[in-house]
């Protein structure tokens, strides 16, 4: 994906995909970092090259009843390879698409807006112009429309002591 | 006539207020399904009409009575006649409804159109179930949109004049500076 100057939809979904993942794989680290402090581990002093300080790890989760297999690192690398193979520059590059998205959008809604009180455009035309910009606009709540039936002389008859008693109640 | 579109044109420069409670109307009237016609009285500046066609306010109320009545039977054929100033709507059911089923749907219809000010009566044969009538009040029904058009403009606080009335099997609704 190229973040030009030129941003279009596909771009933008793009963007809006990779920080959806983004945050879903920062929740999961969170919650584990969260699980090991409440086990009185500070993940920062955690060196993972060195195994004794894993080791003292391992220990410290066994102590309080935690099996060390119950966060599987691997399967958690699997599922979110395409994050951690991510360079982070994406990411922000993703959040600025959205937000110059986001801008313009703004000011197509407004520009919509002002159009509809100044020249007074029909929906076919404002849906035009939120066409350019790749908005949608709420349809008019027209509701189907059905043909009614006129009711035969001779149904209308049966009808017409009923009709005369409406009248009077009136 | 001049092309409707150069109509409402000469309205929005020439009219302020009054173009706009038109056309608010205008909007309002298409949210419900009820496609009005714009008149405009050439040389009369600060006159102009809504125009809704008697047929097109008959199916609107026939919708809002199919709504309910297809609870009981997809399948409804309706028919519908307006004589004079009630508006007579006869509805068809492909299956026998249970008469609870009836009472309920024909209190929750007058219900309905009684909180719009519109007198109703819903009645069917007992004998045969599957023919159900609607008598409508045609005169409250010209009301209703009389005070509908009244509360746009009382929102808007617009200074327009507004007169509801039928002429030649059409609603019309007169708004005046």
């Amino acid at each position: 994906m190229t973040y030009s100057s030129k941003i279009t939809i596909a771009d933008l979904l793009d963007a809006v995909d990779k920080i959806n993942k983004f945050v879903k794989f920062g929740e999961r680290v969170g919650r584990i970092i969260g699980q090991l402090a409440s086990c009185g581990i500070d993940i920062s002093k955690i060196n993972p090259y060195d195994i004794n300080s894993l080791i003292a790890m391992a220990v410290r989760l066994r102590s309080q009843g935690y099996n060390v297999t119950d966060v599987d690192i691997e399967e958690l690398r699997e599922e979110f390879r395409e994050i951690l193979e991510m360079d982070l520059d994406e990411i922000n590059k993703a959040n600025r698409t959205i937000r110059r998205f986001i801008s313009t959008y703004k000011s197509a809604s407004s520009t919509l807006s002002v159009v509809n009180r100044t020249v007074g455009a029909g929906l076919e035309q404002m849906q035009a112009l939120a066409q350019l910009f790749g908005l949608k606009m709420p349809k008019e709540e027209v509701e189907e429309e059905e043909e009614i039936e006129e009711l035969e002389e001779e149904e209308l008859e049966e009808l017409k002591e009923a009709i005369k008693a409406f009248r009077k109640k009136r | 006539m001049k092309d409707k579109r150069q109509q409402v044109a000469i309205l929005e420069r020439k009219r302020g207020q009054l173009y706009q409670a038109l056309r608010e109307n205008l909007a309002r009237f298409a949210k419900m399904g009820i496609k009005a016609e714009v008149f405009i009285p050439q040389g009369k500046d600060n006159t102009a009409f809504l125009l809704i066609d008697e047929n097109t306010i008959a199916r609107y109320f026939q919708r809002r009575i199919a709504r309910y009545l297809r609870q009981i039977d997809r399948n409804i054929t309706i028919k519908g006649k307006l004589e004079s100033d009630v508006l007579v709507l006869s509805v068809t059911a492909s299956i026998t409804p249970k008469r609870e089923e009836l009472d309920k749907v024909s209190n929750k219809i007058k219900e309905e159109l009684g909180k719009d000010g519109i007198r109703t009566e819903v009645f069917y044969d007992v004998k045969d179930y599957t023919r159900i009538n609607t008598l409508m009040d045609f005169n409250d029904i010209v009301s209703y949109f009389d005070k509908k058009v009244r509360e746009t403009i009382e929102k808007s606080r617009y200074k327009v004049e507004v007169a509801t009335y039928r002429e030649s099997n059409v609603l019309a609704i007169r708004f005046r500076k």
